[in-house]
């Protein structure tokens, strides 16, 4: 389940920022931290450097030295904290994630130096995030959908149902904008729900229009051209689906 | 005058390619079947990359991701002596892809069928009107001149001859057969060496689409192609009325996914909610990290 730890909410391996998570790879959180490979974020901010990367990385994914030289969108980061705790992080742009690449104590001109240290796993392509990393990611994201989606959507649906002809707007499993109008005439219930198809698969469009209504069937959705406050957002790859209840 | 034996020591490898029929939203996904497909090894073998778009509906970042890195390594050379054809009946990827080879300068042939013989695929870039009237001098001689023979073609010198011929093969059109001095060096345009070998063919093998991958019927992507060519959609309204005939043609077997998925959010069956979500996750892992090697 979501909980809502301050100051920022985290889910399993994540914390949720508002533009993205952060993460930690499985290397660095048992390599580099000490940890077991399931502990969660939260957990994990026990650690200071953890502490400090929601700290410094929530509101801003960069820093402004690198780790090793500029690579484009594959540039890595220092993360510093205190004296000695430093970190390598990686704005993971395509998949809105901030991971925690590496950890390692700043012991200058020492062997156990962080900065070599992170040098040598870039060196030997390890300090980037993994399939399993990626794996893990993708898992917990549709967890937290599945955890939420439903109260998400049967809330909206009732702010919806309180304010005929007007669009609510709201976030379902932590990640899909849905836009949803009631129109009542007479015993009749019209029920829009309009989203865009850009990022997702046809599973999710099954679990949205399910979260909404759990007993109608797939086919009593109607895939329409319209939204009735205002016209289908195309560049967003907005669709809408009616439902009428007698 | 230069014999029909090609020069070529070897018969070329004629590579074809077509991505699953499918709609291409994330440009990653066009860049691991272009990594899968078309690894950046350089043979001694002359080769012929022939992509198939017919099918696939790309978003323009999909698309530009899976053209313009094979267009560079073919024009550097990462893949030794190679032509790049693409095959598209699509007059929105047709131009984009105009746009992109004249931009980045990219030695792209470009064909509107695969049943159309490779002689016909165009060149399209940073050609120059001279050298398309070369080029297109060179296929009319059958696919291969000297400078000399090329400058009997054309009515110039010599040194002309060579320039033209030299820069046609800076660029990445022609493939140039270094031989004795008597001989001359041979020229060749790979697409005609090819054909006359019997090398091509548009016996194609897919890659077989996942199970569970949004994809989209034949019949549909000729119907969309067509709304697309008759009113110039831009490809992203294609790609959204792409989704949503898919949908609709679809909705009898989603609605048996609904039923479940339904029981599963009656039941607050979260785990089970998450399981059915999450069915492509390894795929989706595998592409991001994929992307990383790049």
């Amino acid at each position: 389940m979501v909980n809502s730890t301050p100051p920022h909410r985290c889910h399993r391996g994540s914390c949720i920022c508002d533009r993205y998570d952060l993460r930690i790879t499985e290397r660095c959180l048992v390599a580099d931290l000490g940890f077991e490979s399931n502990t969660t974020f939260a957990d994990a901010r026990a650690h200071p450097i953890v502490h400090a990367f929601e700290n410094q990385r929530a509101s801003e994914p960069i820093g402004t030295r690198t780790v090793g030289p500029a690579a484009g969108d594959l540039t890595v980061y220092r993360l510093g904290h205190g004296h000695d705790h430093r970190g390598a992080t990686w704005h993971d742009e395509a998949e809105n994630v901030v991971w925690l690449c590496a950890y390692g104590l700043h012991r200058s001109g020492e062997d156990d130096d962080a900065f070599p240290y992170f040098d040598e796993l870039i060196r030997d392509g390890i300090l980037l995030p993994t399939e399993d990393d990626y794996a893990a990611l993708f898992d917990d994201r549709d967890q937290r959908f599945a955890d939420t989606l439903y109260t998400d959507a049967q809330e909206c649906l009732s702010r919806a149902r309180s304010n005929p002809g007007v669009e609510e707007i709201a976030i379902l499993g932590g990640e899909q904008s849905t836009a949803v109008v009631v129109n009542v005439v007479d015993t009749l219930e019209e029920i829009y729900v309009a989203f865009s198809v850009a990022h997702i698969d046809t599973s999710r469009l099954v679990m949205i229009l399910g979260a909404f209504d759990v007993d109608a069937q797939f086919l009593d959705w109607e895939l329409v051209d319209t939204f009735p406050t205002r016209t289908l957002r195309v560049d967003e790859q907005e669709i809408c689906y009616r439902i009428l209840h007698g | 005058m230069l014999s029909r034996m090609s020069p070529l020591k070897n018969p070329i490898v004629f590579l074809p390619s077509r991505p699953p029929t499918a709609v291409y939203p994330d440009r990653y996904q066009a860049a691991h079947y272009r990594e899968q497909e078309f690894p950046p090894t350089a043979t001694d073998r002359e080769r012929i990359f022939y992509i198939n778009l017919e099918g696939g509906f790309f978003s323009p970042a999909a698309l530009m991701e899976m053209i313009l890195p094979l267009g560079q390594a073919v024009r550097g050379g990462a893949y030794g002596s190679a032509a790049l054809v693409v095959v598209s009946s699509d007059n929105g990827t047709i131009e984009f892809l105009e746009a992109l080879a004249q931009k980045h300068e990219l030695p792209i042939f470009l064909s509107n069928s695969p049943a159309a013989p490779l002689s016909e695929a165009r060149p399209i870039g940073a050609l120059t009107t001279a050298e398309m009237q070369t080029y297109g001098l060179i296929r009319t001689a059958g696919g291969q001149v000297t400078s000399s023979r090329l400058a009997d073609l054309a009515g110039i010198e010599g040194n002309a001859a060579g320039n033209r011929l030299g820069a046609l093969t800076q660029k990445g059109y022609l493939h140039r057969v270094p031989r004795s001095r008597r001989e001359g060096d041979a020229f060749v345009d790979l697409l005609s060496a090819a054909e006359q070998a019997g090398a091509a063919t548009s016996d194609f093998k897919p890659v077989p689409a996942a199970s569970d991958e949004f994809s989209i019927p034949e019949d549909l992507r000729e119907a969309m192609r067509e709304v697309a060519s008759i009113d110039g959609s831009l490809p992203r309204e294609v790609l959204l009325r792409a989704w949503r005939e898919f949908v609709d043609q679809h909705r009898e077997v989603l609605d048996v996914e609904s039923k479940e998925v339904r029981r599963m959010l009656k039941e607050n069956d979260r785990e089970g909610l998450a399981a059915y979500a999450s069915r492509r996750n390894r795929e989706r892992a595998r592409q991001a990290t994929a992307r990383l090697k790049r």
